[in-house]
Order: C-alpha cells, then structure tokens, then sequence
C-alpha cells in the first residue's frame, strides 16, 4: 500500500488549508467592520458596551497575538465561540453537518441516477438519434444556471403546485423515527434533485467518453468478437473498466458539488454547513467563517483522496503507474 | 456537430456584438425607473402612454382619454386627471410618445431588454478578461514548470494540485464579501481563481513537446530556453490552449453570473444577468419574466460557447475527437 504517498498528501492538503485559513484570517483583519461595528449605529447601544465586547472577543488585540491564539486553540480543537450568537463555532457546524451530508448525498445520488444511464445509452448508440439527443439535454443541463434552476423548481413544485415543502423540517421531539426520516427526505428532495440535475451533466459526458473509449478496446472487442450479447458485454466488460476513471472523476468534482451546495442551501434556506458559511461571511463572524472553510476543505481533500484510493482498488492499472 | 458549431458561433457573434453596442441598441438606459406606479412589473410587450408632464417626470399610463380640459390618464390602476398646461406632448387624441417594454419591466419599472444588452456587456467583458489573466497566468507557470523540470515542476504542480482541491466558489464568496469587489476586482478574482486547470495542460503539452525530435535538435544545436518556448514550444500548445479557454469561458460566465446572484458580484448598480435573476427573486408569482429573460440569456450563451469549444476541439484536434 502507498503509505508514504497518502501521508504526502494529507501533509501537503494540511498545509495548504493552513495558508488558506491564514490568508482567510489577514483578510478579515483588514477588512473593514467587524460584527459589532453594526451596533454603533443604533442609540440604545453604548460605545463602551460595543468596546467590552470587543475586549470579551479579543478584538482589541494586535493581528499578530490573535492569530497566535486561534493557531494555538484551533489546534487544540477549539474553533471559538461565534461572534453573532456566542455559541462555540464547532457547535453550531456540528449541528449544520448532517444537513449537508443529507444533501450532498441526495443530489450525488441524483447526479448518477441521470447521468449514468443517459451516459451509457449515449455511448452504446454513439452517433444516432439517442445520442444526439442525450448529448443535446447534457448541454442544457450544463449550460443551466444552478440557481436558476431552483428558482424555478420552488416557483413549480413549492409555490404553484405545492408537493413539495422548502426550508428546514423541524422534528417535534416525540415524532416516531420512521415520521422523521420521511420528513427529512421530503424536505430534502427539492434542493437535492435541483442541485443533482445541476451536476448531472458533468457525469453524463464523462459517463459517455470512457465507455467510448472502452467500448474500442481490444477487450471489449474480443468479448464481442466471442459472440456475447450486447448487454452483457456492456455489464460484464465495458462497465467495470470504465468504473475506476468515474471513481476518480468523482473525487476530482467534490470542490463543484461543495459550490453548489453552498448555493443550494442558501436559496433554499437549508441549514447546512454552506448556509452557515454564507451568513457567517457577510457578518465578518470570523471564528465561524474559518471553522466552516477548514471542515469543508479537510471534506474536499479527504473525499478526494477517498476516491483516488478507491480508484487504485477498483482499476489494477493505476496501480502499476 | 458541424451544424451545431455553426449555430454557436453565430449565437455567440450575436450575443458578442449585441454587447459591443449596447449602448446605442438599448432603447433605455439600463437604471432608468421612469415610473414605479404605471410601469411596474409589466409583461414583455407592453406598450403605453408615456404622458410627459411638466415637471420633468413621465408617467406610463395603459389608456388615456383626451377632454377638453386636459387628459384622463388610467395609471397604476387608478383614472387622474391633469390640465393642458400640466402635459408637454399632448395631441388632440391623447400624448404623442409610447414607451415599449419589449422583454417587459421589473419592480422599479427598468426596461429588462436595456438591462439584458448592458448585462451582456458586463458578463462578456468580465469573462473575456479573466480568462485572459487566467490565460497568462497558466502559460506562464506551466512554460515554467515544463522547462526548469526536477524540484521547481514537482513544487509548482504541488500547488496546482493543492489549489484545485479548493471549493473556489466559497473562497470566491469569501474573498467577495470581504472587499465588495468593483468590476476590476472581479475580474482579478475569477482570472486568479481559474489557471490551474490551463497550466497544468500547457506544462503537459511542453513536456510532451520537450521529448519531440525537432525540439531536441533545436536544443542539441544550442537554442536557449526563450528561443524555444517562442519558436517551438508556444506555437504548439496553442491548440489544446485555444479549446480549454473556450470551454471555460463558459463557467466563468456561470460564476460571475452566481456571485452577482449571491449580490457579491459586480457592484448592483452595473446590470448584470446573475443581478437581474435576483431581483426577479420576490417577484417570481406576479411577474415570470423577470428570472426567466436573464436566465434563458445565460443558458443560451453558455451552450454557444459550448458548442463553439466543442467544435473547435472537433476540428483542430483530431487526437481528441
């Protein structure tokens, strides 16, 4: 196993997202505003209440002793208490978590469920009339604007017709478990399918041009050339060769499902990990901005790995290379 | 797809030169309210009475009715009336001047075709220019990486690796929110936030190239690094060059369009398509073509240059097509 090389690259991602959080801290420090500069503005509040808070926060401190201080607690853990609600930041992403990961599942799940099929029935029937026309809906689903799109899914499916439901489920605390999940995933289905068709495209056209290319290779061939039937050609042969480059295309777009996500839950009111971003980003709610873009950097570069090593199990190729 | 390359490039001409003369085919200017009460939230089509009073201030009226004091004027719901000497374009039936909202208006009455033509200008020039700094900023790592080789290439590519692990919409959003980005600094962000992909082709391209006979002769016989990279090396990336760029403008015009959505774009006085699609947000029930005229723009922009990547990867590159 590469051991030595997955210890390189988790090194490596560590030292970037720390540049990265870094870069994230100078920037907020001159900035201009914090999150207490808003108060100033209304005439119940002091301007020595907006400076004990400020002191309580550490905010009167030189760049260089704050810095040092949130290296040293975020090393240990502790990402500190939010500036807007005062709650500690990891909290408030412990709880956004699983919203995200319900989201990000469903709209992954989505994003194959189209492109797969569509990709492989384009490449079978490569330069006809089904292709064509899977290749014409790829462009669309491309070309369309995920935002957009969940414009006009809530207009249709929330406001119009009203099947479906936007926003947070809330769980009263004795709804029976089977009450709760049904609930989730009706809440979910909206931004998780808009978001799915979004990214189907990518998978589609990348789903089309392996198998392609596969479907020319000598092994493919001389299974043809045996006399097997198309179908199992295409399963037994074509499909698991083509497997591993789609597992690794899948790492390598963790970053663009993160965007969309992030876009998602903002139109959507969806309380994940980028709706938190989001709002911690306009109100210079500095902890939490930097806890939320670590917890989604380390997902990115530990999906992407995941994927690479799962790519290396699956096709024996790359791991001669 | 010939045909399709054909209609891109013609679907993008158009859109190209509809951007380049905005300001003389715009029937408006693009922030113009001339009236909150009469020509809010009209349908693509209307035509109505534009009366000039004489004040200075227009009012749009849907039907008018001439009387020999003066004008009854149906505005905003609601019949006024107001004397010949109030009303500088009056004729003997009603007032001389109409004013056409051919792709409709929004909530404050701006003309959406006047805003859809400057918007483009927004969208191309920002795409068009950060694709350019992304351009050079890409040759030039990857020409670096390519020719100095050993620690210098393995530590750039590190980098680009690191940096494409990086869900860039977030840092966008981030970095966006922090200095409110005018049109410049929007373009700095996407041009500097887009050339990994770009460097890590041109550093293949080179390094393929570097094995080439001619280019070995060329070095055997003494050429120097810069006498290569002008004569051998950039004459020859420039295919894979040319098609990259095309397909990212595409995504580039689908980021800004996002960032603008999110209100982090351009500065919400420059009309731009994402701007237009959020101001349409509150009005989605009453008024569809607020969200759905910027929004069919985009899409229909991004499948030409699309179409216009993909056909030019078709003809220039026949290893790939």
């Amino acid at each position: 196993m590469p051991w030595a090389f997955l210890l390189r690259r988790l090194a490596s991602a560590a030292v970037l997202l720390l540049i990265v959080l870094s870069a994230t801290f100078a920037l907020i420090y001159v900035a201009p505003g914090d999150p207490f500069s808003a108060m100033l503005l209304d005439p119940r509040v002091g301007a020595d209440a907006v400076a004990a808070l400020r002191a309580h926060y550490g905010l009167d401190q030189p760049l260089v002793a704050r810095y040092l201080r949130w290296l040293v607690t975020m090393l240990s853990g502790d990402w500190g208490p939010s500036y807007v609600s005062g709650r500690p930041a990891f909290d408030l992403l412990r709880e956004a978590l699983p919203y995200t990961a319900l989201l990000a599942g469903a709209a992954t799940l989505v994003q194959y469920l189209i492109g797969l099929p569509l990709g492989a029935l384009a490449a079978v029937r490569a330069d006809r009339v089904a292709d064509h026309a899977v290749r014409v809906v790829s462009l669309l689903l491309y070309a369309m604007p995920s935002f957009w799109l969940a414009l006009l899914a809530m207009e249709l499916f929330t406001v119009r017709l009203g099947w479906l439901p936007t926003g947070a489920p809330d769980f009263p605390p004795d709804l029976a478990l089977g009450e709760q999940i049904a609930r989730a995933l009706r809440h979910v289905a909206l931004p998780a399918a808009t978001l799915g068709v979004a990214l189907s495209a990518d998978v589609l056209r990348y789903t089309r041009n392996g198998l392609l290319d596969v479907l020319q290779q000598d092994h493919v061939r001389a299974a043809r050339a045996r006399g097997l039937g198309a179908r199992r050609v295409l399963w037994r042969h074509a499909l698991p060769t083509a497997a591993g480059p789609l597992v690794h295309h899948a790492g390598v777009q963790l970053p663009a499902l993160f965007s969309g996500v992030l876009i998602i839950e903002v139109i959507f009111a969806w309380p994940g990990v980028g709706r938190i971003a989001y709002d911690a980003i306009l109100s210079r709610d500095l902890p939490v901005v930097l806890a939320a873009t670590a917890l989604s950097g380390a997902l990115v570069v530990l999906g992407t790995l995941g994927a690479d090593l799962l790519h290396g199990l699956i096709d024996p190729r790359t791991r001669r290379a | 797809m010939d045909g399709g390359f054909t209609i891109g490039l013609w679907a993008l001409t158009l859109v190209a030169l509809a951007a380049i003369v905005a300001p003389w085919l715009a029937p408006h200017p693009p922030n113009a309210q001339p009236d909150l009460v009469g020509g809010r939230l009209r349908a693509p089509g209307t035509t109505l009475h534009a009366v000039q009073l004489r004040d200075g201030r227009t009012w749009l009226a849907d039907a008018v009715a001439r009387t020999p004091e003066g004008l009854r004027i149906l505005r905003g719901g609601t019949w006024t009336t107001r004397g010949v000497d109030e009303i500088t374009n009056l004729t003997d039936d009603g007032v001389a001047d109409r004013w056409r909202y051919w792709l409709g208006s929004d909530r404050f009455s701006r003309d959406l075709l006047s805003r859809l033509l400057h918007g483009a200008r927004t969208s191309l020039l920002i795409a068009v220019l950060s694709i350019a700094l992304a351009l050079s900023l890409g040759l030039a790592v990857g020409a670096v990486a390519a020719l100095a080789g050993g620690a210098v290439d393995a530590l750039l590519m590190r980098i680009v690796d690191g940096l494409l692990t990086l869900p860039w919409l977030m840092v966008l959003i981030t970095l966006s929110a922090l200095v409110r980005p005018s049109t410049g600094t929007l373009i700095a962000l996407l041009g500097a936030s887009g050339w990994m992909g770009l460097s890590r082709i041109v550093r293949g391209e080179m390094r393929g190239l570097l094995q080439r006979d001619f280019v070995r002769a060329a070095v055997a016989m003494g050429a120097g690094r810069l006498y290569l990279l002008r004569r051998h090396l950039l004459p020859h990336v420039w295919t894979p060059v040319v098609i990259s760029v095309t397909l990212a403008l595409g995504s580039v015009i689908l980021a800004e369009a996002a960032l603008s959505f999110l209100g982090l774009g351009v500065p919400p006085t420059t009309p731009s398509w994402g701007g237009m699609i959020a101001d349409g947000r509150l009005d989605m029930l009453r008024a569809w073509w607020v969200t759905t005229v910027p929004g069919a723009a985009l899409v229909i922009t991004v499948i030409a240059v699309n179409l216009v990547g993909d056909g030019l990867r078709d003809r220039l590159d026949p290893r790939r097509a």
